[in-house]
């Protein structure tokens, strides 16, 4: 009897595993979050869904969509115009929603994830992703336009000019595609990965790279103005203010470069700890986060501003965002903690935990 | 510290065999799992014969006796298994050993491919931050070439037929499973529990296996199918492969045949004998 009952057990104990492990997919996804803003909201995409978050208090407007579904989750911050808020997510969908969280449209893209934000230009959802593929699509309806095939893998958001679209690729290139139809007009090998998306100015573009280098390109022909070497890799698009660029690197070096020849403006600044998210523009400076939970600010001249002297319990990889008169910093590993907001005078406002 | 030890050096290694195999992770994949396999089939050689010994002496008289004699007093019949250990010239943790040992390298190959294939940002970060100083490049690296065959190795494998998605890996990671673990589950006699166990884990392993193939990263297939080829090889090597496990219906039952230790040299031969007679 006893013996009977064995392949019952091991039956049930495989089954038991095979269900854990489907469980467990949606938390194989390891990365940070995104958020982006518009006017007084941020959006913030984070596992199963997308929060909508009133920037003033912290409470939650609405979230997309109204179920989680931590098996496709959301990482990349969404795009976000006047009545539009477009997210992709590690399940190779691309959804339109509006600003409640109302879905508009879908696109499946069948297969990679969407690790990059998608960019909308005009009536044009500009959506990277891993599977290699650029896709335009219809920002009303969702269908595709047209998509352009990479090299590699695509994980940084494009930049357009309203003509062209400047695409930076994990395979080194950086590719201009006619925004009209994806046709290519020139492609230069930047030699390293591309992660985080180029500046566009005039008729130059500026752009860091894994390398540690910043670049500048010309976007008529793609040739490459000057390169400027940092000591680390660069996960971040370049903050342009001025005529000069503000980036952090991986090895915690801020670095200020003057857009007219790449040099130096100021001798870097060790803000004592890896950046990986993006600068962001406050009234007196720049200010960027550090891996290891610290806000560091430097003014235009490069010297600290000691009330941004902020540390956050958990790690800092996404781009702070500004909206309205409140600055949010997502946070990774922070425990319940997702943001944390201050003042723009750099007083710790509220935090925001994902409801459970 | 155990990134230091085990994963960090396993990437490095990885990495240095894909950029000397012209930037292929599926080759690089192959060339490191039967690098990994080789270095640990002393270990593997050790546990077999450990288990083999256990095995049979599982069905030795003088075990079965003093198991039913002692069955209530568990002090003297530790005593006396230790005893009969001495007796037959066996080590209770020979296989258990190296099999320890084993675990983390296998653990670690498995962790090493699993972060070279970096799907994320957060993953591409820590793979970058393995990579020894000096040692490689990371901008000339990074990002690894997936494209292997037809697959990309960083999404689960199908091959394309008519419009069809074939797993064809996961198909294969089935079959070399199923065909390992009856190549080296050895006979036992019939209606022996343990063996019942290990005939229905038999069945469904291949199962389990074949699901993570055909969800996962197919880089991942890939050293599953490799890792189980080698293995089949190492154990047909070894004379250790049970041939006729895979003919239905022929049960080879399994004898007594665990001697006192007259001496290792004499133990080995008996060994050889019985594996000879196996196989």
């Amino acid at each position: 009897m006893k013996t009977r009952r064995l392949p019952f057990r091991v039956m049930i104990a495989v089954v038991l595993a095979m269900f854990l492990l489907t469980a467990c997919r949606g938390t194989f996804v390891n990365t940070w979050p995104g958020a982006a803003a518009n006017q007084d909201a941020v959006y913030v995409a984070f596992q199963g869904s997308i929060q909508a978050i009133n920037a003033a208090n912290g409470s939650t407007i609405c979230s997309f969509p109204s179920e989680p579904d931590a098996a496709r989750p959301f990482y990349a911050a969404p795009a976000v115009s006047e009545d539009l808020v477009v997210a992709g997510n590690y399940g190779h969908v691309v959804y339109g929603f509006n600003k409640n969280c109302v879905e508009q449209w879908s696109f499946d893209a069948g297969s990679g994830n969407f690790v990059a934000s998608p960019l909308i230009v005009d009536d044009i959802v500009l959506a990277p992703s891993s599977n290699d593929n650029l896709y335009a699509l219809d920002a009303s309806t969702g269908a595709e336009i047209w998509r352009f095939q990479s090299g590699n893998m695509l994980w940084a958001t494009p930049a357009s000019d309203g003509e062209t679209v400047y695409l930076p690729a994990l395979d080194h290139t950086l590719y201009a595609l006619n925004l009209d139809d994806g046709s290519l007009i020139w492609k230069t090998d930047l030699g390293s990965a591309l992660v985080s998306a180029p500046v566009v100015e005039e008729d130059m573009l500026y752009i860091g790279a894994l390398s540690g280098e910043v670049l500048a390109v010309n976007t008529t022909d793609g040739s490459i103005a000057w390169r400027t070497q940092t000591n680390g890799q660069i996960w971040s698009t370049p903050v342009l203010h001025e005529n000069v660029l503000y980036t952090g690197n991986e090895a915690g070096m801020v670095s200020a470069i003057s857009i007219a020849d790449g040099s130096f403006v100021w001798p870097q600044q060790n803000a004592g700890g890896p950046i990986i998210g993006g600068g962001v523009l406050i009234e007196e400076g720049i200010l960027f986060p550090l891996e290891n939970g610290r806000l560091v600010a430097y003014n235009f001249q490069g010297e600290p501003i000691q009330m941004w002297n902020q540390s956050i319990n958990g790690k800092l990889y996404s781009t702070p965002v500004v909206a309205g008169q409140t600055l949010v910093v997502p946070v990774t590993e922070g425990g319940d903690k997702l943001l944390q907001a201050f003042s723009l005078n750099g007083q710790q406002s509220w935090p925001y935990a994902l409801p459970k | 510290m155990w990134d230091a030890l085990i994963i960090t050096p396993f990437i490095n290694a990885l990495l240095f065999i894909y950029t000397v195999v012209g930037q292929n992770f599926g080759i690089a994949i192959i060339l490191f799992t039967i690098l990994i396999r080789l270095i640990t089939h002393p270990l593997m050689v050790q546990q077999i014969k450990g288990s083999q010994g256990m095995q049979e002496l599982q069905r030795n008289e003088k075990w079965l006796e003093i198991q039913k004699k002692y069955k209530d007093d568990k002090e003297r019949l530790a005593q006396e298994q230790m005893k009969l250990y001495k007796e037959l010239g066996i080590n209770p943790f020979a296989s258990c050993l190296p099999l320890l040992i084993q675990f983390p390298i296998i653990i670690g190959l498995y962790q090493a491919i699993i972060q070279g294939m970096s799907n994320t940002p957060m993953d591409m970060l820590k793979l970058s931050r393995h990579i020894y100083p000096g040692f490689l490049d990371p901008a000339q690296v990074i990002p690894l070439n997936n494209h292997f065959l037809w697959m990309n190795l960083g999404q689960p494998e199908r091959l394309y037929v008519f419009g069809i998605g074939i797993p064809v890996l996961a198909i294969l990671v089935v079959i070399t499973t199923f065909l390992q673990s009856r190549l080296i589950t050895p006979p036992s006699n019939p209606g022996d529990q343990t063996a019942q166990m290990t005939g229905m884990m038999n069945l469904y392993m291949p199962i389990f296996m074949g699901y993570l193939a055909f969800t996962l990263a197919s880089g991942l297939s890939l050293y599953f199918v490799v890792s189980n080829v080698f293995g089949i090889l190492q154990y047909a090597l070894l004379g250790k492969a049970n041939w006729k496990s895979l003919l239905p219906g022929k049960k080879q039952p399994a004898s007594s045949d665990v001697k006192p230790n007259r001496g290792k040299h004499e133990s080995r031969k008996n060994n050889a004998g019985s594996n000879r007679a196996n196989s």
